[in-house]
């Protein structure tokens, strides 16, 4: 298994936690190898929710994952929240603290959307200023995931993969690749996504997302109310085969079904995964003297 | 279809006005030409200039585009307005809810971190507004909001039944209470808990309106959570005064007292009331309202 380059571990498959499951899981204690919050849905700390979350934290890993971050929003950063957040993190213990490269709201107004960033060296170094104070503060591993996406701006100046990067490499925070995102923006503005995905530097990345999505004919729709569609296990697939052994977790939050039909999609990343030769045998069969990057590289072009 | 080279010049933008620019025309609630010619909008970036920097794609324009924006922000905001309101909506119908929805939060914008915190001003929205019954309604909007409240309050154990026992029996006239924090006391001027209590009775299919009562009744409510099950019950005037005084620290027995102006002048009959509140007082107790007992 090729690491992440902070050693963080690749915590199995796991299932995004949501409330209506929290008493299919305390009465049965599914074997999920993890689980992932939204972070704001606990930073009150209070209420069954909480109570539900603490008892499940005593048996799997917790992640948390936020929606209100707004690292590219152009207000002064919130440290109320963030201070929550820190709080809610180290009760968790959590590997690490994700959330989205995107913004929400400006002039504190939250419009409680991903909305898409102008991919401009402007906001690249607004950006990564913000990732370095919040990872600072935070004491933990920041990672961020590219959100899917429905519009384009002119004032862009490079592409989305390009920016994330970048960004990565100079804020030195994780990715988390949602795969169906990079789906769904490649369909809605018609770019290559194996373009979008051999861009990102592999070793950075730190988790997977699958979900469904609503495709509605002229564009799509991350909606996570379905199943993942066989294109974006492909990706996965593919992406995977670069990176090596990663956190995988899917995400269903609208009309969500039973726990079991939740975890059972979950698990199908499991059996894509088993069709990628092992990395390790690479590493194991792979010449001296390349870096890990070269052997990414190597890696991605045989299976591609 | 790419933008000409003299569009694309045009439409050279700072992140602070694009980001104004957009949340201007997302939380816009009109057509797209109206949310894009917003004084909002238009503002930040003149409609020249925002329809140079917004790029089409092959199927859809550049305002279908930030439509799909727009539509998700009205979507989601209805819908957790409906999450800390939902007897509203069976108050007003779905039209005039949605009107309400968009109207409310034009003035009220969500400010937090979390859409949970979406009802909080809604009271008040109503009662600024010209809504038929709004003070019915602004009522009603306070209670679901506190059953709210107290279903994301923090647990506190409430008093063992060890601890009550071990009060000596003098003791009690001068004892005093401390609350869970999972508690919260209301007295309404309209019959708001009866009107919610209806609702909750209604099936999950029905969706006929509830009519509303726009004569005052008072209303008094006590609402509570134990272990993780909340419940909103109804008191009477002097159940609740007794109550809350009894939050409030004020010794058992000055508490008691306080309240037997509401038994009547008749004797038989103020002491069935005295025997009721005292049933009802032992009630409280044992269902856990309170974490603790001070001497």
């Amino acid at each position: 298994m090729l690491p992440n380059r902070w050693n963080l571990p690749d915590l199995g498959f796991g299932v995004g936690l949501r409330s209506v499951h929290y008493d299919y899981i305390l009465e049965n204690f599914p074997p999920v190898d993890w689980f992932e919050i939204i972070s704001e849905n606990y930073l009150s700390q209070g209420g069954y929710s909480f109570y539900a979350l603490e008892k499940i934290r005593e048996r799997y890993p917790i992640v948390t994952h936020g929606v209100s971050l707004s690292i590219g929003c152009t207000d002064p950063l919130n440290f109320t929240y963030l201070e929550r957040l820190k709080r809610l993190a180290d009760l968790m213990d959590t590997p690490w603290v994700s959330d989205h490269i995107c913004w929400t709201g400006v002039n504190g107004r939250n419009t409680h959307d991903l909305l898409p960033i102008l991919y401009s060296e402007e906001t690249l170094k607004h950006v990564v200023e913000r990732i370095r104070t919040i990872q600072d503060f935070l004491g933990r591993r920041v990672v961020l995931e590219n959100v899917s996406t429905y519009v384009e701006f002119a004032a862009s100046t490079m592409t989305e993969w390009e920016f994330i990067a970048r960004m990565a490499e100079d804020a030195d925070c994780g990715l988390l690749l949602d795969v169906n995102n990079v789906f769904v923006s490649a369909f809605n503005h018609g770019f290559d996504a194996k373009e979008f995905i051999d861009a990102i530097p592999a070793d950075r990345i730190c988790q997977y997302h699958l979900a469904g999505h609503t495709n509605k004919g002229t564009h799509i729709i991350d909606t996570h109310s379905d199943h993942v569609v066989e294109g974006v296990w492909e990706l996965y697939r593919y992406a995977y085969s670069r990176s090596g052994g990663r956190a995988t977790l899917l995400e269903w939050d609208e009309d969500i079904p039973p726990f079991e039909v939740v975890h059972a999609e979950a698990l199908k990343a499991r059996e894509y995964r088993d069709t990628i030769k092992n990395t390790t045998e690479l590493l194991t069969e792979a010449p001296t003297g390349k870096t890990p990057q070269e052997l990414l590289t190597k890696f991605a072009e045989e299976y591609a | 279809m790419p933008k000409s080279t003299t569009e694309q010049a045009s439409t050279i933008v700072h992140l602070d006005e694009f980001q104004r620019w957009m949340v201007a025309v997302v939380s816009h609630f009109g057509t797209d030409e109206e949310a894009w010619n917003s004084e909002g909008a238009t503002t930040e970036l003149s409609h020249e200039r925002a329809l140079g920097n917004v790029l089409p794609s092959q199927t859809l324009t550049e305002y279908e585009r930030i439509g799909i924006y727009r539509r998700m922000y009205f979507l989601r905001m209805r819908d957790a307005l409906l999450i800390d309101v939902p007897s509203i909506r069976f108050a007003l119908g779905q039209s005039l809810f949605e009107e309400v929805v968009e109207q409310y939060f034009t003035r009220y914008p969500s400010r937090s971190y979390t859409l949970n915190d979406s009802g909080l001003m809604f009271p008040t929205f109503v009662r600024e507004s010209s809504l038929p019954n709004k003070e019915f309604l602004a009522e009603l909007a306070e209670l679901e909001l506190a059953i709210s409240r107290v279903i994301e309050a923090p647990e506190t154990p409430p008093l063992t039944a060890e601890q009550i026992a071990a009060v000596p029996a003098d003791a009690w006239e001068n004892v005093c209470f401390v609350p869970i924090a999972a508690l919260e006391l209301h007295a309404f001027t309209y019959p708001v808990h009866d009107y919610f209590c209806a609702f909750e009775e209604k099936s999950s299919e029905d969706e006929t309106l509830l009519a509303i009562s726009g004569e005052p009744s008072y209303n008094y409510v006590c609402i509570h959570r134990s272990d993780y099950h909340t419940e909103h019950t109804a008191l009477t005037e002097a159940e609740y005064e007794l109550l809350t005084a009894l939050t409030a620290s004020v010794p058992l027995g000055i508490a008691f007292e306080a309240v037997q102006k509401h038994f009547g002048e008749n004797p038989a009959d103020a002491e069935k009331a005295q025997q009721h509140i005292t049933s009802r007082f032992q009630e409280w107790m044992m269902s856990g309202l309170f974490a603790a007992i001070r001497t």
